[in-house]
């Protein structure tokens, strides 16, 4: 089991790696730089300027330099924003990001799984139509069409809600349900059709052969078999939702990583979109990890090397 | 022998959208105590659909049409859900096919084995387990506790058969059902799983269906044996005059298509021409009459009637041969009539 994780770990890094190299030479590769401007910036100030940040160095020594920093967890500074680091925005943005991340998940797994299996069980009847038809405009209805709808319904015409930024539970609302939304979809289209593989299998028919009451052939013989393709589904989702979504944050003005990332791409502050990028890299990787590792465990006929029983 | 189980005119259909198809079409037979009965068909003529039907088990689109299925006495189509779940696993169990899907790969083989025991036994854990391992030793496995915590990919075909039957033994079932019980596993694992098999019903004294479509299988356990053919029994009579004076053409088909694990000399296989027939539009008349070499102009207009073949009351077979109009067919050894 060590050697496992010890041999992903190590792919992990080499994946990083990886991601760094082939974004800090895109970001180099883009004509303009940080600094170019309408207006004209005498010529000494310039020079001074990327003295500074090092940017007259030649390009395979800021590479290095660069590589050296993100070793030791650190991400540079902000071209853009006077005397902040890009770690300085991950610690601010990403505990706001995780915080509503982390409140989608588990509501769009709290409903969309039940969802899923209640919609197996009454397969083609009216339960099941009604979840499947709501799950295909979940999924098909983006975003940004949904959240600007429930502030209208919420907070301009009810008035139940605040319609926008960060601070009370009840700022977390809309946002979260907006964000829940496609994964709920997903959870439920997946849990169903995994559902609805797992029943027609030949160990239901054993479990019900024994006398077992249909609650604990669902229970015990067909969820756990039917979780599993969501467990693979939730590595990238924790990853993409964890991190920021660019358009949910944009639209509530809630100041998480998403946000901090548009204005970085919106101003060219090229260090803070190279450090975002691999701090989301790494994220993914890490969640991608964690599940395999969580899958280990779920599933007995995955032979983690060095396990013996 | 007192009959334990009687099956009278079973019926049981799959509504699909072309249409009813009639699996099983009107099927009798009995199962005595400590019998063991052989029900052979080529692949699709019911066999499965029967003994699912018994056990109440028909998935969605199927029903139960008609029919009574009495164990010990009591009807089962006239039972509650409830009381039924208790007979399943209980009274009767069952074996299927493939032991490679057969068990739930992501839970233990103690876990399987002792939630059957919990279910109709009010035990305790330990008790429960004592149990399990007892029957991991009567079907002969080796280092029966160890297996409790192993998961089924961890063991052989033939061994997670032989937990399979363990499984549908651990309750002290009157009747166990096995389908197809080796038809997936290599031939000389299918030799000591009938052994086993036969060593069981005679340890325990419980009934057999074994359920079959090959013939050479059936010699070495069952008594008697049942001939299905597209949804109908055809043939019925004890093991030996099946083999000795079978008199249905579909019986003599399936005798010469399959290696007989007891035959003496080697015999050339000779497969059964052509296909069985869409159960949505059987034949007119006899089912069979399309792949019968020896069908006549009644054959296609008429369902023969069961007629018995010999005075002992055992033999029955459904066929127009039998008629005493009917032409002689060559080679051929027409029971003793009645
Ligand atoms: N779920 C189902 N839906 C529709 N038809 C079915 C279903 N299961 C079985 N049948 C029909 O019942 C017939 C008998 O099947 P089965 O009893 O499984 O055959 P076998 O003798 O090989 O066990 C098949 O020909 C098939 O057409
Ligand atoms: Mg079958």
């Amino acid at each position: 089991m060590a050697r496992y994780i010890l041999q992903r770990v190590f792919a992990a890094f080499v994946a990083l790696w990886i991601l760094t190299t082939v974004t800090f030479v895109l970001m180099h590769a883009i004509p303009g730089g940080p600094f170019t401007r309408e207006r004209n910036v005498p010529e000494a100030v310039m020079r001074n300027i990327e003295a500074k940040y090092h940017l007259d160095d030649p390009l395979w020594q800021q590479y290095l330099d660069y590589l050296g920093g993100v070793v030791r967890f650190d991400l540079g500074p902000s071209f853009k924003f006077q005397g902040q680091t890009v770690n300085d925005f991950i610690r601010r943005g990403f505990p706001v990001s995780a915080e509503l991340g982390i409140i989608s998940i588990i509501l769009s797994m709290a409903i969309g799984i039940p969802v899923g299996i209640i919609s197996a069980l009454r397969q083609n009847k009216w339960q099941d139509n009604v979840t499947m038809l709501v799950a295909i405009i979940g999924v098909s209805v983006p975003s940004f069409i949904i959240a600007p709808l429930l502030m209208y319904v919420f907070a301009l015409k009810l008035r139940w809600l605040p319609p926008a930024m960060w601070g009370s539970w009840r700022q977390v609302i809309m946002p979260a349900v907006a964000l829940a939304l496609l994964p709920l979809a997903t959870f439920s289209r997946l849990m169903r059709s995994s559902m609805l593989d797992v029943i027609s299998q030949d160990y239901i028919k054993t479990a019900r052969a024994k006398g077992l009451s249909e609650l604990a052939v669902t229970w015990r013989h067909a969820v756990k078999n039917a979780v599993m393709p969501i467990v693979t589904y939730l590595g990238p989702l924790i990853a993409a939702i964890l991190t920021g979504t660019f358009i949910i944050e944009q639209i509530f003005a809630i100041p998480g990583l998403g946000r901090q990332f548009v204005w970085s791409v919106n101003n060219r502050d090229y260090t803070t979109i190279l450090g975002l990028t691999i701090f989301y890299g790494a994220f993914l990787l890490l969640m991608n990890l964690v599940v395999d590792i969580i899958y280990g465990f779920l599933d007995p006929r995955i032979q983690i090397a060095g396990r013996k029983d | 022998m007192d009959n334990l189980l009687r099956v009278r005119d079973l019926k049981t259909s799959f509504f699909t959208y072309a249409g009813e198809v009639r699996a099983v079409d009107g099927v009798n037979f009995d199962v005595a105590g400590g019998e063991a009965v052989a029900i052979v068909g080529e692949s699709g003529c019911g066999k499965s659909v029967t003994a699912m039907s018994l056990l109440r088990l028909i998935p969605e689109p199927g029903k139960v049409l008609a029919g009574s299925v009495e164990l010990a006495g009591r009807d089962l189509v006239k039972l509650k859900e409830r009381e039924m779940r208790h007979v399943r696993g209980n009274d009767i169990s069952m074996v299927f096919q493939d032991p490679m899907t057969s068990l739930n790969p992501v839970l233990t083989i103690g876990t399987q084995l002792m939630e059957a025991i919990r279910q109709h036994q009010k035990v305790e854990k330990d008790k429960a387990r004592a149990r399990a391992i007892e029957t991991l030793e009567m079907v002969k496995i080796p280092s029966a506790d160890k297996r409790l915590a192993q998961y089924p990919h961890q063991l052989s075909g033939g061994m997670r058969q032989r937990v399979m039957i363990a499984m549908a033994l651990s309750c002290h079932p009157k009747l166990v059902i096995c389908d197809e019980p080796t038809t997936s596993l290599d031939v000389t694992i299918q030799a000591q799983i009938i052994e086993l098999l036969k060593d069981l019903k005679k340890a325990t004294g419980m009934s057999i269906i074994l359920i079959t479509h090959n013939l050479g299988v059936v010699a070495g356990l069952a008594t008697r044996v049942i001939v299905m053919y597209a949804g109908k029994i055809v043939e019925y009579g004890p093991v030996n005059e099946i083999y000795g004076i079978p008199q249905h053409p579909y019986t003599w088909g399936l005798l010469r298509s399959v290696p007989r694990l007891d035959a003496a000399e080697k015999r050339r296989l000779v497969p059964i021409y052509g296909q069985p027939p869409d159960l949505l539009k059987p034949p007119v008349g006899c089912r069979f009459n399309p792949r019968c070499d020896h069908a006549m102009k009644i054959c296609r207009e008429q369902e023969p009637p069961f007629v018995p073949v010999n005075g002992n009351g055992q033999h029955h077979v459904a066929c127009w041969l039998q008629h005493p109009a009917a032409p002689a067919v060559a080679g051929f050894k027409k029971g003793v009539p009645a």
